[in-house]
């Protein structure tokens, strides 16, 4: 078990540097306790069944599910530390949340959606982030779509509107869960070579929860494999998939074998 | 699709909405009462409509006292229902939204007024706000004012019985929203305000207006309280419901005449609210299927 520097900022380096985790939580008589690292800039895969803990275990990074024990520290900074009795709300977290089904605002343009966070952080004026909502489309190849309503999108263009208005305000751990599971088949190869690219671009230490091996083989440099609420396996996809440490790791990788790229 | 029974129904066209399933036999036990309790609903309406005086409706509608109820009526009534949504959306949003001891019990009081017979409300609200009541006493000898009897009065009154309409359509409303919004809200960095400003307020606003349109109404035909704590005094308190009552011992055709106004109100809201009619449960429905 990692032991990070209990509220004391180790000042940006590279010793406290992305999301250190260990989640102890409870959510309706379930129990999750999970350990984990995210470097500034790598990508780990949640993989797991349904009922692992995946969602609770984003919810707990980003404050929605508040730790019974453990310690969230994000570049140093404690984020969750219920010794300390501390405990940074959801809103003033560097953390970067893009929901399953979206959860795009159903009355605000595209535009709006993305430059939500910029205005309710008052980190921009209104002019300044709606441009800045601009450039972000331009970048997930959403140029012309600001005036849309979320209810005129794709499945894949609104997925991508919810990573573009989840990166606007520039978090430091970006958390995604299941990004690619509600898309018809095309579209899901599409967007995955899309966050294949542009997730390490974000600098952030990104999370991505997904219930397909082959979805987590194709994104992730590093695996933590969740079952039951505990970690089941971590490593790398092909190491996990050529030795599986255990019977479950197995028949998860043999359901849908992992092809690296 | 149309069953024997949905086309007995004979709303017409829109029919196709509710009656799914097959055709459904119609046993004496269910038909009899039922249209029996169809013609007791629809009698006394047919009768207004019989008696009405056709030819002096247009005399009796101009004339002062008429008018001057009619203008008092949707004066009060949409203070009273502004005054709700001000007050009401924020207490919906607390008895929804925010876990605190009490919170049962609250929502029952909250609701109290709508089964309380009004005229008992009018009371209480006498016995609080009266110029010897528990606070009207205070603000009496402080400032000389006293509510009783006054056009403030009538609106505290509506209000009272009115304003719960409207509580319990938002409140169900924001029951039925997807709270993960608000979670989403919460980790692009919005405070609560900002969040109920800009997503939750507009996610529950068809909710609002409809809750509004049954405020306005309900207070539109506020009787009980008002005669109790605002009196009928014409021109300051004497309501529309009020100026019914009055006219029915002298003037009969005045009675009626502003009895169809009431009517006519009364089915133009509710053709405004039709589908909305308790949106909550309607908006929770189309949401866990959706």
């Amino acid at each position: 078990m990692t032991e990070p520097a209990v509220g004391e900022p180790t000042g940006g380096g590279p010793a406290g540097a992305g999301l250190r985790a260990r989640v102890l939580a409870e959510r309706g008589g379930f129990t999750l306790d999970v350990a984990l690292e995210v470097a500034p800039g790598e990508v780990v895969g949640v993989l797991g069944p349904n009922g692992a803990g995946k969602s609770s275990l984003l919810a707990a990074l980003a404050g929605l599910l508040p730790l019974r024990d453990g310690l969230v520290s994000l570049d140093g900074e404690a984020l969750d530390d219920p010794a300390a009795d501390l405990f940074v709300e959801p809103r003033r977290r560097a953390v970067g949340f893009v929901f399953q089904d979206y959860l795009l605002f159903r009355h605000l343009s595209v535009r709006d959606n993305v430059a939500f966070g910029l205005r309710a952080r008052r980190l921009a004026s209104r002019r300044d982030a709606l441009a800045a909502a601009e450039a972000w489309l331009d970048r997930m190849d959403l140029a012309g779509f600001g005036s849309r309503r979320p209810a005129t999108l794709s499945g894949g263009q609104a997925q991508r509107v919810a990573l573009a208005r989840a990166l606007a305000t520039r978090p430091r751990l970006l958390l995604l869960d299941e990004p690619l599971a509600a898309l018809d088949a095309t579209t899901r190869v599409d967007l995955r070579a899309f966050l294949r690219a542009t997730l390490p671009e974000t600098g952030a230490a990104v999370l991505v929860v997904t219930h397909d091996p082959a979805d987590a083989a194709a994104l992730a440099d590093r695996l933590v494999v969740l079952d039951a609420g505990t970690v089941a396996a971590t490593g790398s996809p092909a190491g996990l998939a050529a030795d599986p440490p255990s019977p479950y790791v197995a028949h998860l990788f043999g359901v849908a074998m992992p092809e690296r790229r | 699709m149309t069953t024997r029974a949905g086309r007995r129904g004979s709303r017409g066209r829109r029919g196709s909405r509710g009656s799914r399933g097959r055709g459904v036999g119609m046993p004496w036990p269910l038909v009899l009462p039922a249209a029996l309790g169809a013609l007791l609903l629809l009698l006394p309406l047919v009768g207004l409509l019989w008696r009405a005086p056709w030819d002096a409706l247009p005399r009796l509608l101009r004339e002062d006292d008429v008018r001057q109820a009619l203008w008092l009526s949707i004066r009060t009534a949409t203070i009273a229902t502004a005054l709700s949504v001000v007050l009401g959306v924020p207490l919906a949003w607390l008895l929804a939204r925010v876990e605190f001891r009490g919170r049962g019990l609250a929502r029952a009081l909250v609701t109290l007024p709508m089964v309380l017979p009004p005229v008992v409300g009018g009371v209480a609200l006498l016995l609080a706000a009266g110029r010897r009541g528990v606070v009207g006493r205070y603000f009496y000898e402080a400032f000389g004012i006293s509510l009783p009897f006054t056009t403030a009065a009538v609106v505290v009154a509506q209000t009272f019985v009115a304003m719960p309409f409207l509580i319990v359509a938002v409140e169900g409303a924001l029951l039925g929203a997807d709270h993960r919004y608000e979670d989403a809200a919460a980790t692009l960095g919005a405070s609560s305000w900002y969040t109920f400003r800009r997503v939750t307020l507009p996610a529950i606003g068809p909710s609002v207006g409809a809750g509004a349109v049954l405020c306005w109404a309900r207070a539109l035909g506020e009787f009980g309280a008002t005669i109790t704590f605002a009196g009928s005094l014409p021109g300051t308190t004497r309501t529309m419901p009020l100026a019914v009552y009055s006219a029915l011992e002298s003037d009969s055709d005045a009675a009626i005449a502003l009895s169809l106004v009431l009517l006519v109100t009364s089915v133009v809201v509710l053709a405004a609210l039709r589908g909305r009619w308790l949106p909550a449960a309607r908006g929770a429905v189309s949401r866990a299927a959706g």
